[in-house]
């Protein structure tokens, strides 16, 4: 027997006669299962030296980061060009669904909301992300340019090859949740992202792995992105 | 992403519309209602000699609908929406299709249109030689056949008791909850219910994509295939 399927998502907000009772805007929702041959239009995909980041023929559909075994510094990024669309203050819910397929040393791999782009990911302004450094031990980290947080462990080792659904509730900007398989990670830790501007909460979904050298190789395979915004713009 | 509930939905399936957790993992859902001037990013598309495909403005009722059409000129023609041989889709996670679509110019003697899944593509001419294949198919008039091929288990050209009304919508979904009776239906209702499709010969390893044709190999024939929306459901694997 199958699973129940996604609920209805066509319902019109100010009702007509015949299409029930009216109801409040509903939620934003945005995912990508990244079907297809190609990237949908809002993403970019960058790669430094001869790291890989493109769609997989995998069941289902997944996007594919790869540092290869060539030692140069490497960086395979997915993220929406700095076109920053969704907005931390307004309910945001983040949730991804990830395997690491391969792991090496010398490598950090992050996912989860940030601002702009820069190689350097400690130095990105402001972000809430996981983090895999040199091993398959999950950390977890925010950012909002006051309350930094960095590599905090969250006891969480993965599995190499299995899936996991990875998601940041970010409700409570003054107590950022993160989330593995459903289960709250980092419980000792309070993530506080309150000092975030209008400006700063503006945030796009972000994933990297890179490297500066060596010959490690390192893959994430992304299945699929949902973000939940309760509040729409005003 | 509206409506990701199948439009005619099974009993088995239980009631659409089910309330969900939200971080739910569901199920993988791919929908493309071909509205904007362009296809969505996930497709490719093969257009050979004067054979197109387009998203036209302006249609009555509104919407958008991607147009595959063939022209009069004696040639070999095809034009496919397909995933560019990016095969996503698995028949191992009791996978289900559905497509709406039209013909607004009839396919006659020699035009062919296929509404299915496949493996990686193969020119106007060379269709049967797809490794695997699950669609419905008309073969020079509105008269709808079914076709399967597992590579063990071929199932050609087989007749349909329907025949398509020029400038009607039907919708067609491809049901693989069991592998080794493939469902057709249309408009909801299983065609050919006493007909075992059997895909069971596909290896667990085995991925498909989308496969929406319409093709000649010669002659003056035309035909244009208007396709509303496509969506696939399938279960989200390890």
């Amino acid at each position: 027997m199958r699973a129940p399927y996604l609920p209805h998502r066509g319902k019109p907000t100010h009702q007509f006669a015949g299409y029930g009772q009216p109801t409040d805007p509903e939620p934003k929702f945005y995912c990508d299962e990244f079907l297809g041959d190609a990237l949908q239009p809002e993403w970019t995909a960058t790669t430094v030296g001869v790291a890989t980041a493109a769609p997989s023929a995998v069941s289902g559909g997944v996007f594919q980061l790869s540092l290869t075994a060539t030692s140069q510094a490497q960086d395979a990024l997915l993220d929406q060009a700095n076109l920053r669309a969704f907005d931390l203050k307004a309910g945001l819910f983040f949730e991804t669904r990830i395997a690491k397929i391969s792991d090496s040393f010398n490598y950090q791999a992050v996912f989860g909301m940030a601002g702009n782009h820069n190689s350097d990911k400690d130095t990105i302004t402001e972000a809430a992300w996981f983090r895999f450094q040199n091993d398959n031990g999950l950390l977890v980290e925010s950012d909002d340019t006051t309350n930094n947080n960095d590599d905090v462990a969250t006891g969480t080792t993965i599995v190499l090859g299995e899936y996991n659904v990875y998601g940041i509730d970010f409700s409570d900007l003054n107590d950022v949740r993160f989330f593995f398989n459903g289960k709250r990670k980092g419980m000792g830790t309070t993530f506080d992202m309150s000092n975030l501007t209008d400006a700063e909460a503006l945030m796009q979904p972000y994933f990297s792995i890179d490297k500066g050298s060596g010959a490690g190789i390192t893959t994430l395979r992304i299945d699929y992105v949902k973000i939940w915004q309760e509040v729409r713009a005003t | 992403m509206l409506n990701p509930v199948p439009a005619y939905e099974p009993a088995r399936f239980g009631s659409a519309a089910k309330s969900a957790n939200r971080t739910t993992e569901g199920h993988v859902f791919f929908e493309d209602d071909f509205r904007g001037t362009g296809l969505n990013d996930a497709w490719n598309t093969v257009e050979t000699a004067g054979a197109s495909v387009t998203l036209p403005t302006q249609i009555p009722g509104g919407g958008g609908l991607a147009r595959m059409a063939l022209t009069a000129v004696g040639q070999l023609q095809d034009a496919v929406i397909y995933f560019g041989d990016m095969l996503q889709l698995d028949p191992s996670e009791q996978l289900l299709l559905e497509c709406r679509a039209s013909f607004s110019v009839a396919p006659t003697s020699g035009s062919h249109a296929l509404i299915g899944m496949g493996s990686n593509h193969f020119a106007a001419g060379n269709k049967g030689s797809m490794t695997h294949n699950m669609w419905f198919r008309l073969s020079g008039d509105l008269a709808l056949l079914i076709e399967t091929d597992d590579n063990v288990t071929n199932n050609d050209q087989v007749a349909t008791t329907e025949t398509l009304v020029l400038d009607q919508f039907y919708t067609f979904q491809i049901d693989l909850e069991h592998r080794e009776d493939v469902r057709f239906l249309l408009d909801g209702k299983r065609l050919l219910p006493q007909t075992t499709f059997d895909m069971s010969g596909l290896s667990s390893s085995t991925l498909l994509q989308p496969y929406i044709a319409i093709y000649k190999t010669s002659g003056t024939n035309a035909g244009t295939l208007d396709v509303d929306y496509f969506k696939a459901w399938q279960g989200r694997g390890a």
